[in-house]
């Protein structure tokens, strides 16, 4: 197609009327010239006229030729279709209405369970040219003793390899120094953890992610307010800034436009905030964005002062660095220059350390989606939602394909006669796709909504999980593009079984007798088919959503070892403030003691790590007596004192608890727990035994075993609860810089958190409260997922259920009607109401019954997917399969039994005058 | 051409549209002008219908060859009058060789028994 004719056609685009005036011009002109030389040449008028006409042939054929050729004809049919599917929808709105609302509900909810997924698992890192980012990353067979000493940060052990990005600050520096291909090299510390913040004379909590001079540079994020950190503010004697995020200097600087030079207070030192950070910059890690960044040299300088490990020595590796990669230089360079610079910075390859298996080999991770915590704790479960959710929509389609089928037999007359006047089959059968393509979309956009609110609540939920996770959910170009191409897919798979059967009509008999005039339909095996699908999808959902509500429910029913009822914890880190030795400890004291005279307090426990949900801490140790030469014995650790067994009601089985009277003048005392009896002691009597805690300096830290205690689960609820051993806080105030308290107490608890917010405001002002919860809610959180998967598994299947009882209850209705006729007969014959009633009600059987024959085998291999999130349950729990086809059966056959008894009440004499 | 065109037939449709170029070299005729003096020139041979010669009009004039414009008729009757391009006309004289160097090529065939 030339320009010329392009041009030529466009320009009658908007004159239509005027090119079919002119092209009838044009005809008839021609016939009245040849009508005018028929007179000239003899003949009378009337017979000109005649001959002129029956010379030209059909007109309308020769412009409707013409037109075609003036027209952009496939573009301004697809127009046509989509006016006259406007028109049909507009005819049956309820029809419309109920396919809209259910796509809306099926679409919705996938585009929410994927704009989630699109937020955690596949946006970039808010920075220009994301993928050129590289982290560094490591790999080593067992722990390499020969460089390491202490390793901060994520790390991962795949078959006995352990990965990790963390490396020691020299190593940082050397590789900035020296390498070429790469524009910039930043460094962030891999661990961000809450530091105390004063703000205006409050004290409050927030993640401070120390980074290097240059890490905005490398990022290439400027601030929005103020001015970034630069390499001048990360120098050893510079004065300590800080810029802030977005959302803290919103919420909680109150978008204070002269914010910078203001000074805040980190971990008790004086900060002045210098900028502020756009709003959709949130760090290298999504899910987790820092409040606060601080240099590197002030948080070196906060660790030295706070005493807890040398951050400088080349054995410990803390230090995140990543590379934005040169234009010109690809991987395979960089990775070269990396193995040898790192290389030498360890000093891997010299005298003193020649190569070995166990040492390092330094990799790189790109970095373009930012750090994956988060995609490896969630990935599997979103997942298996969009899993669940995709049937769902299945289902949904399902119904609105029975629905279309059923209605499209109603339109039989208009197809047969557009069929009989000439219009090509295909051509009806697009005009029926666009109109179920256009209900799809409608469905889609209406699912945009439900999407938004959807994926709200989503995060809503996941904002409470322990890892809070801080994750902005929007509907972007991608989301928009999922629901787009899931609602058109959609609109062709249910439209495109209805468009073909309905144009499959025996044109004649249906023009003649204004009858059914295609075969098959009385038996609507498709309708049938499709009912069934839609049972076994439900089948599968209901069984899922029953293992998951099992295995919640035994999570929920398991003995922690503890009581958490009517208990109050939360965490302060004093040590940050720079306390340390006795002021630490009598800071500890003073609040143990004001806490306890808060009326209604029964006992006040600390422990430096929750029971639950507060991390870990585990260490390997040699038993003499009891573990064999060149082996060790894994333990994992509390550090409490005296009260904390009281507080959490854990029972004293043998001996004493760690207490009071273990102090720093006296010998080192542990307690241990039963599964360290049973595990390293072979169950003989433990107490006085010794455990020998390895070197510190150049004395041997031995402790007396003094008591046995209950187990308790540690961390975590579905594992057992491992060898545990409990030490005095009192013997390890060292490690003692932040402590976790237990308050039991009964009254109202808003009124025990004020008190206690205003004892430890009163002890000590720079300290804030952090984390003040109920232990019950701790552990509510620890069960986020299985609540999460239980919740939306359940209103999933119920759904599912709803949808599959609408499907039946229309597609038995419809069989009804068609067999009107038919029980008019039977009765007629003899038949009573309870026959006719049996008889459709076998029909429901049957359509469930197939569908439970198939979803079963379906089932079996579908909860195998669900293994891992189960809990003591077997994936083919006999009792869950079981009550789910009972569940189902007895759903279905309330659906089917209403139109039956319809039926049956059907007056014989109406029903044989029924056509 | 007394007949419906042929579609598939090039050579037919070509030669159609060689004889509408040619008869416009003229100056600018409506339809029935054209249809005419085709019928008149190829002395009663050549009879073009309605059917070809409006799509091929059409066609011509898509393809910017013919330029058309609306006019009144001796009678007084609106009419639509076509007229030759220049692209048009380099169209004809390329149409003219090719035809003639065909119609050459077959009499020689035919030529020789």
């Amino acid at each position: 197609m030339t320009w010329t004719n392009f041009w030529l056609r466009a320009k009658t685009l908007f004159r239509r009327s005027q090119l079919d005036r002119d092209l009838k011009d044009e005809m008839a002109f021609h016939r009245a010239m040849r009508e005018a030389s028929n007179r000239e040449a003899g003949m009378t008028p009337p017979d000109a006229g005649r001959e002129a006409a029956r010379y030209f042939g059909n007109a309308t054929l020769v412009r409707e030729e013409l037109r075609r050729q003036w027209t952009f004809t496939s573009a301004e049919t697809w127009l046509q279709d989509l006016r006259y599917a406007l028109r049909t929808l507009c005819k049956s709105p309820a029809i419309a209405l109920v396919v809209v609302l259910s796509l809306a509900l099926g679409i919705g909810a996938n585009t929410a369970i994927f704009s989630v997924m699109n937020a955690a698992m596949l946006r970039m890192l808010p920075v220009p040219e994301p993928e050129r980012l590289m982290l560094f990353s490591w790999t080593a067979r067992g722990w390499p003793a020969r460089v390491m000493d202490d390793l901060e940060g994520a790390s991962r052990i795949t078959n006995g390899v352990g990965w990790s990005y963390s490396l020691p600050y020299d190593a940082f520096r050397y590789i900035r120094a020296h390498s070429q291909s790469f524009d910039n090299v930043v460094g962030f510390a891999a661990n961000n953890d809450e530091m105390n913040i004063g703000m205006n004379g409050r004290a409050e909590s927030a993640v401070v992610q120390a980074v290097s001079g240059n890490f905005f540079d490398g990022m290439r994020v400027g601030p929005i307010l103020g001015r970034s950190i630069s390499d001048r503010d990360d120098a050893e004697d510079a004065p300590p800034v800080a810029m802030v995020s977005y959302q803290f200097w919103r919420s909680r600087m109150a978008a204070d436009p002269a914010v910078s030079g203001k000074t805040i207070t980190i971990n008790g030192q004086p900060v002045t905030v210098v900028g502020v950070l756009p709003p959709e910059f949130y760090g290298v890690e999504p899910g987790s964005p820092p409040a606060v960044y601080v240099t590197l040299a002030s948080f070196i300088d906060a660790m030295k002062r706070v005493g807890d490990f040398d951050v400088k020595s080349p054995k410990v590796w803390w230090l995140g660095v990543v590379g934005r990669m040169k234009p010109q230089v690809n991987g395979a360079q960089a990775q070269a220059e990396l193995n040898v610079l790192f290389d030498q910075a360890i000093g891997i390859g010299s005298k003193e350390l020649p190569r070995g298996e166990d040492l390092p080999k330094i990799g790189m991770t790109p970095l373009s989606h930012g750090l994956d915590s988060l995609r490896r704790r969630y990935s599997t479960s979103l997942l298996l939602l969009m899993g669940m959710v995709g049937l769902v929509l299945l289902i949904a389609c399902a119904n609105v394909a029975g629905l279309l089928l059923a209605r499209a037999t109603a339109r039989q007359r208009e197809i047969a006669v557009r069929l009989s006047l000439g219009a090509a089959r295909w051509r009806i059968v697009r005009q029926l796709l666009t109109e179920s393509i256009l209900l799809a979309l409608l469905g889609g956009a209406a699912g945009l909504l439900v999407a938004r609110w959807t994926a709200a609540g989503l995060m809503l939920i996941f904002a409470g999980a322990r890892h809070p996770v801080d994750l902005p959910v929007s509907v972007d170009a991608t989301v928009l593009l999922f629901t787009a191409a899931v609602s058109l897919l959609c609109g062709i798979l249910f439209g495109l079984a209805p468009a073909l059967r309905a144009t499959r009509v025996n044109v004649y008999p249906t023009l003649k007798q204004n009858a059914d005039g295609s075969r098959g339909t009385r038996r609507f095996l498709s309708g049938r088919i499709l009912v069934s699908g839609q049972v076994a999808l439900c089948l599968l959902l209901v069984v899922c959503a029953g293992l998951l509500l099992g295995t919640l429910r035994r999570l929920q029913n398991v003995q922690l070892g503890f009581d958490d009822h009517r208990l109050v914890s939360f965490m302060v880190q004093p040590g940050l403030n720079g306390l340390k030795g006795e002021p630490l400890i009598s800071y500890y004291a003073e609040l143990q003691r004001r806490l306890g005279s808060i009326p209604g307090v029964h006992s006040v426990g600390l422990s430096q790590l929750g029971p639950i949900g507060s991390g870990s801490s585990s260490t390997d140790v040699v038993l003499p007596g009891y573990t064999e030469p060149g082996k060790r014995a894994d333990f994992y650790r509390h550090i409490v004192d005296g009260n904390y067994f009281q507080a959490l009601r854990i029972p004293v089985l043998l001996g004493r608890a760690v207490g009071e009277r273990d102090t720093e003048s006296t010998p080192l005392v542990a307690a241990v727990n039963q599964r360290a009896v049973r595990e390293y002691f072979h169950g003989d009597n433990p107490i006085g035994h010794t455990i020998d805690l390895g070197k510190t300096g150049t004395t041997h830290a031995l402790a007396t075993i003094v008591g046995v205690v209950g187990d308790v689960k540690y961390n975590q609820i579905r594992e057992d609860a491992p060898p545990t051993m409990y030490l005095s806080y009192l013997q390890r105030s060292q490690s003692a810089t932040f402590m976790t308290f237990l308050v039991r107490a009964e009254g109202n608890d808003g009124n025990i958190s004020a008190a206690i917010q205003r004892e430890a405001l009163a002890t000590n002002k720079d300290v804030p409260v952090i984390n003040l919860r109920t232990e019950e809610s701790v552990v509510h959180q620890v069960l986020l997922l299985e609540r999460l998967f239980a919740v939306l598994g359940t209103s999933f299947s119920a759904l599912a259920l709803l949808l599959a009882c609408v499907g039946l209850y229309g597609t038995i209705g419809y069989i009804v009607a068609r067999r009107t006729n038919e029980i008019g007969i039977r009765m007629a014959l003899g038949a009573g109401r309870g026959a006719i009633l049996g008889m459709i009600l076998s029909e429901t059987a049957v359509i469930v019954g197939a569908g439970i024959l198939v979803g079963l085998p379906l089932a079996w291999f579908a909860s195998l997917l669900l293994k891992a999130q189960l809990f003591e349950m077997s994936p083919h729990d006999p009792a869950t399969i079981m009550l789910a086809v009972a569940a189902i059966v007895g759903v279905t056959l309330i659906a089917g039994f209403l139109p039956a008894r319809r039926a049956s009440r059907v007056d014989p004499m109406a029903a044989l005058r029924y056509e | 051409m007394g007949t419906k065109p042929d579609k598939s037939g090039d050579l037919l449709q070509g030669t159609l549209d060689l004889l509408i170029l040619k008869t416009l070299v003229r100056g600018s005729l409506h339809g029935y002008a054209i249809a005419e003096h085709i019928e008149q020139t190829s002395e009663d041979v050549l009879r073009v219908e309605e059917g070809a010669l409006y799509p091929a009009l059409h066609r011509l004039e898509l393809r910017g060859w013919l330029a058309a414009e609306w006019g009144v008729s001796d009678n007084n009757r609106r009419a639509k009058y076509y007229r030759l391009t220049s692209a048009g006309r380099k169209q004809l004289s390329a149409a003219t060789e090719h035809w003639t160097r065909l119609a050459g090529a077959v009499a020689r065939v035919l030529g020789t028994t």
